[in-house]
């Protein structure tokens, strides 16, 4: 399988089925991932901080930095190459109050709200996340399959699991 | 087949979150209606079949408790199953509108998600494996 | 209860409400902007009372903004009036739930106020104040016997 490493602050999209997009080390970032299981697409975005500054060039220099910025762009970025929003799974990780920050300034629980306030705001959902606590989370998508796979720095291994999609409607039709 | 769901409560900014609620659960709707009374709700569903109401208790001219006991005395509006979202989140009124009838029992303030699991578990929305 | 442990219930309540349902946190006591925008709701049950809730205006558009998914830009006054409203309906809720989780209480509908509302002569009343995205919100608590 191929890598492809998310930096610190950084994000991207693919449609090779073969790939898994990595992101190392999330203490208070958060790692955001979208999944189309249908056009096997993936997206993941490793964003630092919950809002981007007034100044519009900071903003458009480094827009996979802040969550107000980041969530938007990967968004649009995966429905242009070929994302269908309606099929979209939704997976987040990350956001832990790491040593020495303090509780007035707790980026982690700020960029965990950033998470939710964004999904809400573009009716999306999280299928899984594991976010908050203490733990450095290291994560792996497969963009083929969508499994998504997290890391301590101890080499713990888990899988994030996603609810899996609504049942064929049945006679009754209450359910799709 | 879609999904006629209605919502009533007295503040027009929390009907527009359930709304929201609704649209994140993926089901199919049909008709996502709206009522700001227990007494208009009736109204409303006495025209239309409805297959999801969430409702308030505390509202003007007829609260969500009247409502509930309403909807499962008469025998044409029963069988609609009825989720209550609340601010009031204590025991005896929890136990008091489940005993009434209702399905379901959310309390403000509550998550997204959390309600959204609700509902599928109301309506026995089933997940299965990809 | 205590006026410390009404403190923590109001503090607990504002904490619970912004961060679960408008995505943003309590940052700290603090003391008041002035003017904003104010709502009130009445309990009636197994104590009687009011609770208000005052809201700087840049911090009641960022809340509704939030509450309903939108940007800043698009909303009425009316729409941010009105979460206001709600947002003083879920305090009041999530208050009484704290500190009597037997009882059931009844609330009015919240209402605006036009003017900053005087304190009653209640015996029991607190007020607290917290920085909050963009200014302040103060949470007051007024009742007819002591919790």
């Amino acid at each position: 399988m191929k890598e492809l490493v998310i930096g610190v602050g950084d994000g991207g999209v693919s449609r090779d089925a073969d790939a898994v997009l990595i992101t190392y080390a999330l203490g208070s970032c958060v790692a955001l991932m979208l999944h189309d299981p249908i056009a096997q697409v993936g997206g993941m975005v490793h964003y630092m901080l919950p809002e981007s500054p007034q100044s519009q060039p900071e903003r458009d220099s480094r827009p996979y930095k802040f969550a107000d910025t980041a969530i938007p762009l990967l968004l649009r970025v995966a429905l242009a190459q070929g994302a269908d929003k309606r099929r979209l799974l939704v997976f987040a990780a990350g956001g832990a109050q790491v040593m020495n920050d303090n509780s007035i300034f707790n980026i982690g629980k700020r960029n965990c709200l950033a998470l939710r306030k964004a999904l809400w705001k573009f009716g999306l959902v999280a299928q899984a996340a594991d976010i908050g606590g203490t733990q450095v989370r290291t994560v792996r998508m497969e963009v083929g399959s969508g499994r998504v796979w997290l890391q301590s720095p101890a080499g713990k291994r888990w899988e994030l699991n996603a609810r899996a999609g609504l049942a064929a409607p049945r006679e009754d039709g209450t359910c799709r | 087949m879609s999904l006629n769901i209605m919502i009533v409560d007295d503040s027009p900014v929390m009907r527009t979150f359930l709304r929201k609620v609704v649209q994140l659960t993926g089901l199919s709707v049909g008709e996502c209606c709206e009522a700001g009374d227990g007494e208009a709700a009736l109204n409303a569903l006495r025209e239309r079949w409805m297959d999801l109401v969430l409702t308030d208790i505390n509202m003007p001219r007829m609260n969500g408790e009247e409502f509930v006991k309403r909807v499962v005395a008469d025998e044409t509006l029963a069988d609609i199953p009825v989720i209550v979202v609340s601010t009031d989140s204590s025991r005896d009124r929890i136990d008091r509108m489940i005993g009434l009838g209702a399905r379901g029992y959310i309390s403000k303030p509550f998550q997204p998600e959390t309600l959204r699991d609700e509902i599928e578990r109301v309506l026995g929305v089933q997940h299965v494996q990809a | 209860m205590s006026r410390h442990d009404l403190g923590s219930v109001l503090a607990s309540a504002v904490s619970d409400v912004l961060e679960t349902m408008f995505f943003s946190e309590a940052l700290g006591p603090c003391q008041p902007d002035p003017g904003g925008l104010e709502a009130g709701v009445d309990f009636t049950g197994e104590l009687s009372g009011t609770v208000t809730v005052r809201i700087s205006e840049a911090s009641a558009c960022s809340l509704a903004a939030s509450f309903l998914g939108e940007s800043e830009d698009s909303l009425t006054d009316t729409q941010i009036a009105q979460v206001v409203c709600e947002l003083t309906n879920m305090l009041c809720g999530c208050i009484l739930s704290k500190f009597a989780a037997h009882g059931c209480f009844d609330l009015s509908s919240p209402e605006l106020h036009c003017d900053t509302q005087t304190n009653s002569s209640d015996a029991v009343h607190i007020q607290q104040t917290f920085a909050i995205d963009r200014g302040t919100i103060t949470v007051s608590l007024a009742s007819d016997e002591s919790a």
